[in-house]
């Protein structure tokens, strides 16, 4: 019986199992040269991989963890046109994942000072937040609530995405009050070194709702103007 | 109303996952680093791999399966990047510079205590076909199995197989030269 090498490299790996195992180590065992042979590509393969323990073990760049971390300016409205083009949604695990959203809406009530309440079962934001969503521009960001972008979504309404000292969603206009449509907490750190400005990043989940709700493009600065002073109707 | 809800629910759950999957992938950038220079053969554009890699990857996210490895699909993302990377530096350099054939880093006495330095590992993997590159890669330095292997660069287990038992050869004799000992079947 013989071996090829493609055996006795998939033996040194330890590719190689029960019966098919034993068979190639005896014939090992019982021809020097094929000893020689594991025992020096298994030195071989020790050196190759201890070569580069150092990279495994060395602290990584500054660059790579914000890449992760914090994905350049501009990079969201890539993964906003990603998003746009027809994909399929996770729908599955609704029922578990609605009693942790259950959760987050009830302490979305306290963390943000009764700005999103709810009116007649749905979600509707007033207050400051009511207020930043009628006045503020995405394109001249100002206060503490940011506004991400503007668009308007399949059924024609405006929707705006929002960002507050602890939460961040989008809200659309209907018929004057603006209604919740998705929301979580989210507070960005406060980053030592480099000031963020408010609403620079936008959490996944706001990404992914404003790309599965959004018709066309997102509203650019004269379109969002407009929009305002049109009372978003 | 029916629809607004799913919808928060839908978009819970990505966030959720969203926040997870980037600390899964800051923990896999140390690994991810080595496999590039695996690839490379140098620090510095084994990291612009790794950039590269990183932000296809959040641009992607929506394309990744939760139920499989999010290292797999990393590594597969970043071999491609390479291979595009390498066929544009062929096309570019009409003349391509082979690696100097040097002589063998160890000579019989010291093939026992055998230790390869970071450079003399980057020379040896520089002188194989990209293809055996990286199966020895992600086999040898970063420890897969065959079959996850096989997966990432999307090859039958056997061609992983061929190509790692003829990159050993390869490397053996680049490694200890005349006292490289061949499989004799």
């Amino acid at each position: 019986m013989t071996l090829s090498s493609e055996e006795l490299s998939a033996y040194i790996d330890g590719e190689l199992a029960g019966e098919e195992a034993r068979r190639v180590e005896a014939e090992i065992v019982a021809r020097p040269d094929l000893r020689a042979y594991v025992e020096q590509q298994r030195t071989l393969a020790r050196a190759l991989h201890d070569s580069f323990d150092a990279v495994l073990h060395a602290s990584v760049p500054e660059a790579l963890l914000n890449a992760v971390e914090r994905p350049r300016r501009g990079a969201w409205r890539e993964t906003l046109a990603s998003l746009i083009r027809p994909r399929a949604i996770l729908w599955s695990g609704v029922p578990v994942a609605a009693a942790l959203v259950f959760g987050l809406l009830i302490g979305m009530q306290f963390e943000t000072g009764g700005d999103i309440v709810s009116v007649g079962g749905t979600l509707t934001a007033r207050g400051s937040l009511a207020q930043a969503l009628n006045q503020e521009l995405a394109s001249q960001p100002s206060n503490q609530i940011a506004i991400n972008v503007s668009f308007r979504d399949k059924s024609g309404r405006y929707c705006r995405s929002f960002q507050t000292a602890s939460a961040a969603g989008v809200a659309c206009n209907q018929a004057g009050r603006w209604q919740i449509a998705a929301v979580v907490r989210h507070a960005p750190e406060a980053s030592a070194g480099a000031y963020q400005p408010a609403g620079s990043e936008m959490p996944d989940l706001v990404r992914n709702a404003v790309g599965a709700m959004i018709a066309g493009a997102p509203l650019d600065a004269a379109g969002e103007r407009k929009a305002r002073d049109a009372g978003w109707r | 109303m029916e629809e607004t809800a799913k919808l928060t629910v839908v978009a819970a759950v990505t966030e959720a996952s969203g926040e997870a999957i980037r600390k899964q992938m800051t923990t896999l950038l140390p690994r991810l680093r080595r496999f590039a220079v695996s690839l490379t053969g140098n620090m510095a554009d084994a990291d612009d791999l790794v950039q590269d890699t990183v932000e296809r990857a959040l641009r992607n996210l929506h394309r990744w399966q939760p139920d499989t490895r999010l290292d797999s699909w990393m590594y597969r993302i970043a071999q491609n990047l390479w291979i595009d990377t390498v066929r544009a530096r062929r096309v570019r350099q009409t003349t391509g510079a082979e690696p100097p054939e040097d002589a063998a880093v160890f000579d019989g006495a010291r093939a026992a205590e055998a230790r390869l330095t970071f450079a003399e590992t980057c020379r040896a993997l520089a002188g194989l076909p990209e293809e055996q590159r990286a199966v020895v890669a992600l086999v040898v330095v970063e420890g897969l199995a065959y079959r996850e292997v096989a997966e990432i660069l999307g090859i039958p287990i056997g061609t992983v197989t061929s190509r790692l038992a003829r990159a050993r050869e390869a490397l053996a004799a680049r490694v200890f030269g005349a006292g490289a000992v061949e499989a004799k079947p």
